[in-house]
């Protein structure tokens, strides 16, 4: 039966001169799991917020949206949805988990949603004492919401949208703001709630290789309009026949497979009785279907490939670090950057945020040269982001040094610092806008370095034109989207002209295109001699576009390589096609390089 | 860890505005002197328990009180024992006096304050507050939830402003002018996060008539009987007060009255008002160390 | 129809009972009870119109991050005794907003501070002071919002009327019965006080008057709140 089904639905934001969406149509069934994807700005989430009616966006809409039989929005004689069965069957999560929390405590938010429905006290208590125990939340039921971490606070978010028993649960990027790990804890939460207790699920998101696995159904949104929908497979081959930039959001092992065999079944299935894992020729989407895939392709290959899974893959790592340099990606080895000037130099950095805590950083020393872009990674808390505020002076250590070009941070004058020398790109872009256009706000900006208010706006227009942000630059802040406003501000950054730049998560709730943009524009000033710093979390990012990465973790770099090397060493914290390609094809880290390698051992 | 944990916030309501009304209005020291032991005895006993006894804010206090009590004279001439003449103005013994009391009587009611704190457990706070006035409530549990959040927030502003600099010079002015740029940006990041909360409270059906809540505090037997001994005990104090059986003059010289055997009552009924904090203490740590010994 | 005949028993029977009770009880401080009573009394009414008067989610959001904002700005600048955004924010959401909200933020921040800075008996005359200075900015909003030099006496007003009021307070609850010169006296003392308030107001409210008032009347026209409020 479907569950959700939305016809014709055409939406046009008030002053908007184009459609927000066009005659948009797609069902639901009950107790599937959909996905909306799509590049930010296509629509996903005014669709989301048609079918959640009281939170619907301003504007003019037409078409028809019904849960089950009742009329989310219809006709005069659909039987309408009631306002109090629309907040009991529809629940709703947003992408930032801060701002959809409302009340001081963990039990008054999961109580919050059925005080409003006018349950009697016993049955309220009843049903927030279920869905606690649901999600394991005794632990911490009795916090103030704003002690809890951000995975804790969308996993709080999600408990109090299903204390109230929804039919349909609709999910809008959920997981954007949060890291790897509690990623992954909400994803495993939504499978539960999907297997025991049947909620229909249906999700925006543009990070396409963790859903895809689970989903069922999967819509692409283009501009307002479904230009294909279907379950992965289907998909994969409309991505085989029409160009899409998602398709570089897909999983590692669907992209490979989509690039070696343009999107049609690829002979497989041939393998011997005694392979117990065999791979069937249909679309791979897990790491662990990927590999299945290599091992059958790479079978007829160099034998020592496939045979390296066992026993040679201690003495290879070596081996396969040494190679990666030379064929992955063509990276730069860490003697040419090592030849450039040392730009920043923390060492031995020690830091804790009170005399009776523990240390955050217990020596951490880092060195970075001019031209080389440098990827911090680790885990949460390991305090990437505490080094990152030491670098950039708003920290300093109790012990150790921290110097720019050779001179300690402290000893710079006031107003110098900050002033053609470094600058920071903090995690929330917003933080660094105050006024009530961008175009104000870069102005201000341009107006400490330029000498008069031309030359000032003259150097602003031409930084926003190579940053292709002109055409927001009336905006508020507030009204771009997240990929704008990350550009926008780095904008803002770059009017000081730093020659280090240190940029803290700059691919978080970035759709694909973003992310190619921001590594093109830092690019190009790396080629001008600057050096960034990068804190992420967003390992595939690291592989394709650093110089350098460093891991850290208990509050030290414990190791720190090139990519090639770096993640080859890795077992978990690394690419996803390094994953699946490990002990398979040495010294892989993107999904182009095993697509390239590939046909080198295929007969 | 008190007896008032498991008690209605009724009973504690009523407990405070009997202790509080009549020590702030009735200015007597038969009075003052139990509030002010029933709230030491009782914080004392309480930050032995936890070890957590600020020097600091015994300091802050023991300073306020001096304070009061120096300056009083400065402002009130009253009193007929002059101790010694600032500018032809007499600083006279009396007012000295009444200065002591006015400050100890400041410290009662800002110990008392304090022992609420303790007292009730945050939930239970706004409990009252929320069946008279849940929109009110509601409202003042967003805010509980936003200040420390905003605060958290004004540090990443400040932080971010700092490193794209903005304001990089140390001198009080931009110091100034680069929190009003923080209060600003503050501003524009809460007010949009409000319009986002706003939708997540319509998501989850704020608006709908009939709203109830979570929280129940049932008036259990053991409630009334702590409210009648707090009633009873109060009316006592309140009929010594109104036949002025405690009264005290501080001007021109210090007299009280002869206390008669009602005032003698109302200053014991007042007294064990004021020490049922400290009593209910004392009771659960004799039923813990017992428990602990049955264990 | 029980709750409001409550309400009303409340208003015209017990009210009146417990504002003459107490005056005859505490003879010697009944100055001091008679405006403990008239601090807390003016706040009711509001409040219980507040309370009845239906108001959006997102409405109520904005009046929780306007007093959240004023509480905090008390720790933004607790460096700089004296100097606190209270005032200034108070009169921004009624410029904008309108007298009841500004009224409700202004009365609301005097008690929810005071839980992070300390409860006294100073509370509801906190909450009398601030709450009025955000009603009476809210009822000349308009010509507030046009003057800047009206919109600085206002700020010095306000300054002078807090410190004011507080004063009367400490007179009555000082001493016994009330003496002009003993208010004088004291108004005199607290004068550094009162002048710090006064400037301190105009300089926020110089600062944050536009800038918040831009970002108040941005969500106004994009969300449609705040509608009824009359502008």
């Amino acid at each position: 039966m479907e569950l959700l089904s939305v016809e014709n639905v055409t939406f046009r934001y008030p002053k908007a001169s184009v459609d927000a969406l066009s005659n948009v149509s797609l069902s639901v069934s009950e107790g599937q799991w959909a996905v909306l994807c799509g590049l930010s700005g296509c629509g996903k989430s005014t669709l989301l917020r048609l079918i959640k009616r009281e939170i619907a966006p301003y504007g003019e809409a037409s078409g028809r949206i019904f849960l089950g039989y009742s009329a989310v929005r219809g006709a005069k004689n659909d039987p309408p949805l009631g306002d109090r069965e629309s907040a009991e069957n529809i629940g709703i999560v947003l992408q930032d988990p801060e701002s959809q929390i409302v009340t001081d405590t963990v039990w008054h938010e999961l109580a919050f949603g059925i005080e409003n429905l006018g349950l009697p006290s016993d049955r309220i208590r009843r049903r927030v004492a279920e869905i606690a125990a649901f999600f394991g939340m005794e632990e911490w039921y009795h916090k103030k919401t704003y002690e809890l971490s951000g995975g804790q606070k969308q996993l709080l978010n999600l408990a109090s949208a299903l204390v109230m028993n929804p039919r349909l649960l609709l999910l809008d990027e959920p997981t954007a703001q949060l890291d790897p790990i509690a990623a992954a804890d909400f994803r495993n939460v939504l499978r539960r709630i999907r297997s025991e207790l049947g909620v229909t699920i249906l999700m925006a998101e543009h990070r396409l290789e963790d859903v895809l696995p689970d989903a069922d159904r999967i819509f692409l949104m283009d501009s307002g309009r479904i230009a294909a929908g279907g379950d992965a497979r289907a998909l994969t081959s409309f991505f085989a026949t029409n160009p899409h930039p998602m398709a570089q959001a897909l999983p590692a092992a669907t992209r490979v497979f989509l690039a070696l065999s343009g999107g049609s079944v690829l002979i497989g299935g041939t393998d011997s009785a005694g392979d117990t894992a065999s791979f069937d020729g249909t679309v791979p989407l897990t790491v662990s279907d990927g590999r299945k895939m290599l091992r059958t392709l790479v079978k007829q290959g160099p034998a020592s490939a496939s045979a390296g899974a066992t026993s040679a893959e201690a003495s290879e790592t070596e081996k396969a670090s040494a190679s990666a340099e030379d064929s992955a990606a063509g990276k730069v080895a860490p003697e040419d950057s090592a030849a450039g000037k040392v730009a920043l130099e923390v060492s031995g950095a020690r830091f804790r945020y009170d005399r009776l805590l523990p240390d955050v950083l217990s020596g951490a020393s880092l060195t970075l040269h001019a031209g080389e872009h440098y990827c911090l990674l680790g885990g949460n808390g390991s305090g990437k982001t505490t080094l990152l505020a030491l670098a950039a002076g708003i920290l300093s250590p109790y012990a150790g040094s921290v110097r720019l070009f050779g001179k300690k941070l402290s000893s710079f004058a006031p107003g110098t610092l900050y002033r053609g020398n470094l600058a920071l790109l903090p995690q929330q872009p917003r933080d660094v806008f105050t006024e009530k256009t961008i175009r104000e706000d870069l102005l201000k900006a341009f107006l400490r370095t330029a000498p008069d208010k031309a030359a000032a706006e003259a150097d602003m227009l031409s930084l926003c034109e190579r940053l292709r942000i002109t055409g927001i630059l009336d905006s508020h802040p507030y009204d771009v989207s997240g990929g704008e406003l990350q550009k926008a501000a780095l904008a803002k950054v770059l009017a000081s002209r730093p020659k280090v730049l240190l940029l803290d998560e700059p691919t978080k709730g970035i759709d694909v295109r973003g992310k190619d943009e921001l590594a093109e524009i830092l690019d190009g000033l790396l080629a001008e001699g600057a050096a960034v710093l990068s804190v992420t979390h967003d390992a595939e990012w690291a592989a394709a576009h650093a110089d350098r990465c460093g891991l850290l973790f208990d509050g030290e770099i414990i190791s720190e390589a090139a990519p090639g090397g770096f993640f080859d060493g890795n077992a978990f914290y690394t690419t996803a096609a390094n994953r699946m390609a490990r002990g398979i094809l040495p010294g892989v880290l993107t999904v182009s390089d095993i697509v390239r390698a590939v046909p080198e051992v295929t007969p | 860890m008190t007896i008032f944990h498991n008690r209605h916030p009724l009973v504690l309501l009523a407990l405070l505005l009997s202790v509080l009304l009549p020590v702030m209005f009735a200015q007597s020291p038969m009075l003052t002197a139990p509030a002010l032991l029933g709230a030491v005895l009782f914080l004392a006993a309480l930050g032995i328990r936890t070890r957590a006894v600020s020097l600091r804010s015994i300091f802050g206090y023991a300073l306020l009180w001096f304070l009061v009590t120096a300056v009083n004279p400065l402002f009130s001439t009253g009193g007929a024992t002059p101790l010694l003449f600032l500018n032809g103005r007499p600083y006279t013994k009396e007012a000295l006096l009444y200065g002591a009391h006015l400050g100890a009587l400041l410290l009662a009611v800002l110990l008392w304050f304090r022992c609420e704190r303790t007292l009730v457990p945050e939930e239970n706070r706004f409990f009252l507050f929320g069946r008279l006035a849940p929109k009110l409530a509601l409202l003042i549990s967003t805010v509980l939830r936003f200040v420390p959040l905003l605060r958290r927030r004004a540090t990443q502003v400040r932080a971010a402003q700092t490193a794209v600099g903005v304001y990089d010079d140390p001198d009080w002015l931009n110091r100034t002018r680069s929190q009003m740029t923080t209060m600003s940006a503050l501003t524009t990041w809460s007010l949009e996060h409000a319009i986002d909360t706003g939708a997540a409270m319509k998501a989850r059906g704020y608006g709908l008539p009939g709203r109830t809540t979570y929280r129940t505090c049932r008036f259990g037997s053991a409630d009334a009987a702590l409210l009648s001994i707090i009633l009873a005990l109060t009316a006592v104090t309140v009929l010594t007060l109104a036949r002025g059986g405690l009264h005290f003059d501080w001007y021109p010289y210090i007299t009280a009255t002869t206390p008669d055997r009602l005032a003698v009552c109302g200053t014991i009924a007042y007294t064990t008002l004021c020490l049922i904090p400290f009593l209910s203490f004392l009771k659960e740590e004799i039923r813990w160390s017992f428990y602990r010994s049955k264990m | 129809m029980t709750r409001r005949r409550l309400t009303l028993v409340l208003f015209f029977l017990l009210i009146p009972l417990i504002v003459t009770g107490g005056a005859l009880l505490f003879r010697e401080k009944y100055y001091a009870w008679i405006s403990l009573c008239v601090a807390v009394l003016t706040c009711l009414p509001i409040w219980y119109d507040f309370e009845r008067r239906e108001t959006g989610s997102a409405e109520l959001m904005v009046l929780s991050v306007m007093t959240s904002l004023s509480v905090a700005g008390r720790f933004l600048f607790a460096w700089l005794p004296g100097f606190k955004p209270v005032t200034a924010i108070t009169v921004i959401t009624a410029m904008w907003l309108g007298a009841e909200p500004g009224f409700i933020v202004g009365s609301l921040s005097a008690l929810l501070s005071n839980f992070y800075f300390g409860q006294g008996p100073w509370t509801p005359f906190q909450m009398f002071s601030w709450g009025l200075i955000g009603g009476i900015a809210g009822l000349i909003a308009k010509p507030l919002r046009r003057h800047k030099l009206l919109l600085c006496l206002y700020g010095v007003f306000a300054g002078v009327f807090f410190s004011l009021i507080m004063d009367l307070w400490s007179t009555f609850w000082m001493g016994d019965g009330f003496s002009i010169p003993r208010y004088l006296a004291l108004a005199a003392a607290a004068l550094p006080t009162t002048v710090e308030y006064a400037v301190s107001n105009v300089i926020f409210l110089l600062a944050l008057a536009g800038p918040i008032g831009d970002k108040l009347e941005r969500i106004r026209t994009r969300y449609g709140l705040f509608r009824e409020q009359s502008m």
